[in-house]
């Protein structure tokens, strides 16, 4: 607005100004030619008075005849000219006649300034009227006969009052007129002002949006001057900003989208090492809401010692640091590998970001090989030591009894026995884990494989003294499934639970269902296998760890028993392979009950479809058979004898 | 030499938030190697001791050279007198936490006693203490500061709790009495350390609040007694003063 207010007082000043000056230079102008106006007028009839006075004069008429003559000529002089004042003086100064006086009241004029001067070129005199007790402006003129002599003086006056008043008249006429003119000037002003202003106004709006990142409007462009120039130049700013605006915007979404769906934490910091960014997985590791971290040191955002120092590492040496944090958890320890590297413009060094690389995972897997090769080694050198040896005594001793060379051989080949045990477990457990799965699925009914596995236990059981239950559905349980690795499977559970039982105890094998949307087949649907028994049982920390391959809660019980460390770890993987589960419950002192759980086969599923796998290798039977677990004779006919199975390790 | 009052606070606080970062680190390796028999968080533990000493007497130092250096008022002398108080009791707890690592290290060597100890309860409680004490006083939020003085009664709990219980087995089962005697003092270093993080938690109150919420008991009966001796010929039980 006050842009608007100085255009507008800009042009209200210059007309007022030129206004004055022209008012009062035309006050001027006019009052003096009012004033000459005046003069010649108050000259004309003085002269007209003198030559109207000449007659009576020279007839050299009396003074009685005068005073009767002259002033029916003055009066007749005064209706012509109203409102002025006419004398006629004599040159001895005596007053014959007067318009507004009597001629005999008044005295002598023969020393008034007019008459002193009325013989020679002279002005109008502007004086107080003793006679009439007003200021007056007197002009005279001699009244002269013929040959010239004075015969007398016309006098006229005109009262000063007069004057004034045309004077204050053609004062208002003037201010008026200024008046109006200014107003005028004025309303032209605020014309002007505001065609300047409206548009530098809508400018100004404008930009003020573009500002703000309102860019969808734009500015109307109009006419040729130089707003509609500068609303267009607007125009292709907003258009660029826009733009700009969008490339930005779109990198920095595509930026924060790769950022918050990273599974490495990143973290960026400015030279103060205040935090400027965090993505989603930053903050989880950090454990802090993303938005409360932003804007803080680092250091108060997290007390872990290695993070923090990495970051000032690379922000003092502007060099990539790296670091590893252990973060101890309840349940398990995390592993961080941190690497800071600076952030750098033209000026140098601004911040560091950080990438939390959570290594857990990689440090476990290697764990388990480095475990799994030791173990392996480990349990493969045991029976051979032990074969060399017996060998080795044979062959040292040509003469050795034959009964003890028998039993020294027998071990060897109980040895042996054992290797081939541990090879075909290995063998079974890598073809299980082989991705494209060389398990045959077919539609199979669960419980005949249950209840053959328990026919095939009962005689390992009886050895012991086991009771051996089952607990079977009377109707069939239909799954997808590998035949001779769900045996396996069970036989394992089976093997486990009569050997680690004591004796005279009882072990169960149940075969159950669950539907969890209520209807029969439905997708959902399970199937359940689990083997109880009475035994030991399992330390609660240690449950989750059996199924690890060569982990043995009891090392000496477990090899004594002839275990080869890796059947559960082979339950697990059958399960896994059919879509399903392997757990374990337990009680230390009462004993475990372990369970396979996998899909029931859906009614409408054709033979293998479901599995992709087993179809995408029609190559017949397994190729590798293990020795373990059941073999597999022939493919299992309907309503041929339940396959029989010969567990190696239960003689 | 030539540096302002807050750049060097704010190194400070830098500090404290280090010095308190290692000990919650101890803390918690410590309590874990006891809890899950774990040797190799112990000898962390053992290990990171002389850099926690380290630091706290990199903080002391740094507490004085501003006292000296630029004679802080108000909020800011505050500030540093607690800090000073949390240094040290950041220390200490640094040094139960070694204690703790050595008695997890002996009981490792053993078999575990089956005792209904509530070891894992308690090590949570304290590291929770310290972690949210440390937390107000970063946040400096004396309401959390408070709530940590609360939980200090819950672990005096368990540690009664585990008390009786070592003593009852350590009667019936003299076999057992070093491992008993190694947890029990473990139980004692984490009531310990409880009470050190209530210290802290009231430094952060002091801190923040200006008020002293330490030995708010001695506190009442020192002005009830001034104000019965005072107050005689006054309002009698009326005109002690509330709190």
């Amino acid at each position: 607005m006050t842009g608007f207010w100085k255009v507008f007082a800009a042009i209200a000043l210059a007309a007022a100004v030129a206004l004055a000056v022209m008012g009062t230079l035309a006050f001027d102008q006019l009052t003096e030619l009012g004033a000459s106006a005046t003069r010649r007028e108050l000259a004309g009839h003085a002269a007209l008075l003198a030559a109207a006075c000449r007659a009576p004069l020279e007839r050299g008429d009396s003074p009685a005849q005068l005073g009767v003559e002259l002033p029916d000529l003055l009066s007749r002089a005064a209706s012509l000219a109203p409102g002025r004042r006419f004398t006629i003086v004599l040159p001895d100064g005596t007053v014959v006649a007067d318009t507004h006086e009597r001629a005999q009241d008044m005295d002598n004029h023969a020393t008034r300034p007019e008459i002193l001067a009325a013989r020679c070129p002279h002005e109008p005199v502007l004086r107080w009227s003793r006679t009439l007790g007003v200021d007056m402006l007197y002009d005279a003129l001699p009244i002269e006969s013929a040959d010239g002599s004075l015969l007398g003086y016309a006098r006229v006056a005109i009262p000063a009052d007069d004057l004034a008043a045309e004077h204050a008249s053609l004062r208002s006429a003037l201010l008026l007129s200024a008046g109006v003119a200014l107003a005028l000037g004025a309303l032209a002003a605020l014309i002007l002002a505001r065609g300047v202003n409206r548009p530098m106004q809508r400018i100004t709006t404008f930009v003020d949006g573009v500002a703000r990142g309102e860019t969808a409007e734009r500015l109307p462009v109009s006419g040729q001057g130089e707003l509609s120039g500068l609303a267009s130049a607007v125009n292709i700013m907003a258009d660029r900003l826009d733009e700009r605006f969008q490339r930005i915007l779109r990198d920095q979404t595509e930026l924060l989208a790769v950022l918050s769906s990273m599974t490495e934490g990143v973290l960026a910091t400015d030279a103060s090492q205040r935090i400027v960014l965090l993505n989603a997985a930053a903050a989880t590791i950090l454990e802090v809401p993303p938005g409360q971290a932003r804007g803080r040191p680092v250091w108060e955002v997290t007390r872990t010692l290695e993070i923090v120092d990495v970051i000032a590492r690379c922000l003092a040496q502007g060099r990539i640091a790296t670091g590893e944090a252990l973060l101890v958890g309840d349940n398990h320890d995390r592993v961080l590998r941190l690497t800071a590297s600076p952030l750098a413009d033209d000026h140098g060094p601004w911040g560091c970001v950080l990438v939390l690389q959570d290594l857990t995972e990689v440090r476990r897997l290697e764990l388990v090989r480095r475990d799994f090769v030791t173990n392996v080694s480990h349990e493969l050198k045991t029976p051979l030591t032990s074969m060399r040896g017996f060998v080795e005594a044979v062959l040292d001793e040509p003469d050795m009894v034959p009964a003890t060379r028998t039993r020294f051989l027998q071990r060897a080949r109980e040895n042996t026995d054992r290797m081939v045990a541990i090879v075909s477990d290995l063998l079974s457990l890598a073809r299980i884990e082989a991705e494209d799965g060389a398990l045959q699925l077919q539609p199979l009914d669960l419980r005949e494989i249950a209840a053959s596995c328990h026919e095939d236990a009962s005689s390992a059981a009886a050895l012991r003294r086991i009771q051996l239950q089952a607990g079977l559905p009377g109707t069939e349980v239909p799954v997808l499934g590998d035949r001779t690795a769900l045996a396996t499977a069970i036989t394992n559970l089976l093997d486990n639970a009569i050997k680690y039982s004591p004796e005279d105890s009882r072990v169960r094998l149940e075969l159950g269902t669950t539907a969890p949307s209520g209807a029969e087949g439905s997708p959902g649907g399970e199937a359940w296998v689990e083997v109880s028994d009475t035994g030991p049982g399992i330390p609660a920390h240690e449950t989750e760890r059996i199924f690890e391959r060569f982990y043995r809660v009891d090392k000496n019980r477990s090899r004594e028993l002839g275990g080869t460390g890796l059947g559960l770890s082979i339950v697990r993987h059958v399960a896994r392979a059919h879509g399903g589960r392997a757990s374990v419950q337990s009680t230390l002192g009462r004993g475990s009950s372990f369970r396979i759980t996998i899909p029931l086969r859906t009614a409408g599923a054709a033979p293998g479809a479901p599995q992709a796998a087993g179809l995408a290798l029609p190559s017949g039977p397994a190729t590798l058979a293990p020795a373990t677990g059941p073999r597999t004779k022939s493919a299992p006919a309907p309503g041929a004898p339940a396959t029989r199975a010969s567990p190696t390790e239960s003689p | 030499m030539t540096k302002s009052l807050d750049d060097d606070l704010q190194l400070l606080r830098q500090r404290i938030l280090r010095m308190g970062g290692m000990v919650e680190e101890a803390t918690r390796n410590a309590t874990t190697a006891l809890t899950q028999r774990r040797v190799d968080l112990a000898r962390r533990v053992l290990e990171a001791d002389d850099s926690i000493d380290m630091v706290e007497l990199d903080v002391d130092e740094e507490c004085l050279r501003i006292l000296a250096l630029h004679q802080p008022v108000a909020s800011d002398l505050r500030y540093i007198t607690a800090v000073l108080k949390i240094n040290n009791d950041l220390e200490r707890i640094g040094d139960l936490a070694c204690n703790m690592a050595e008695r997890a290290l002996d009981l490792a060597a053993h078999d575990p006693l089956d005792l209904p100890l509530q070891f894992e309860r308690m090590t949570e409680v304290v590291r929770v203490m310290l972690h949210d004490a440390l937390d107000a006083l970063v946040s400096r939020n004396s309401e959390l500061a408070r709530d940590v003085c609360a939980r200090d009664r819950q672990v005096n709990e368990i540690h009664r709790e585990n008390f009786a219980a070592l003593q009852a087995r350590m009667q019936s089962a003299p076999a057992s009495v070093e491992r008993c005697v190694d947890l029990l003092s473990a139980s004692r270093q984490l009531e310990r350390m409880a009470d050190q993080t209530t210290n802290i938690a009231e430094d952060v109150v002091f801190l923040v609040e200006g008020v002293v919420i330490r030995h708010r008991r001695a506190q009442q009966r020192a002005q009830a007694a001034a104000a019965g001796l005072g107050g005689k010929s006054g309002a009698g039980p009326a005109g002690r003063p509330a709190d």
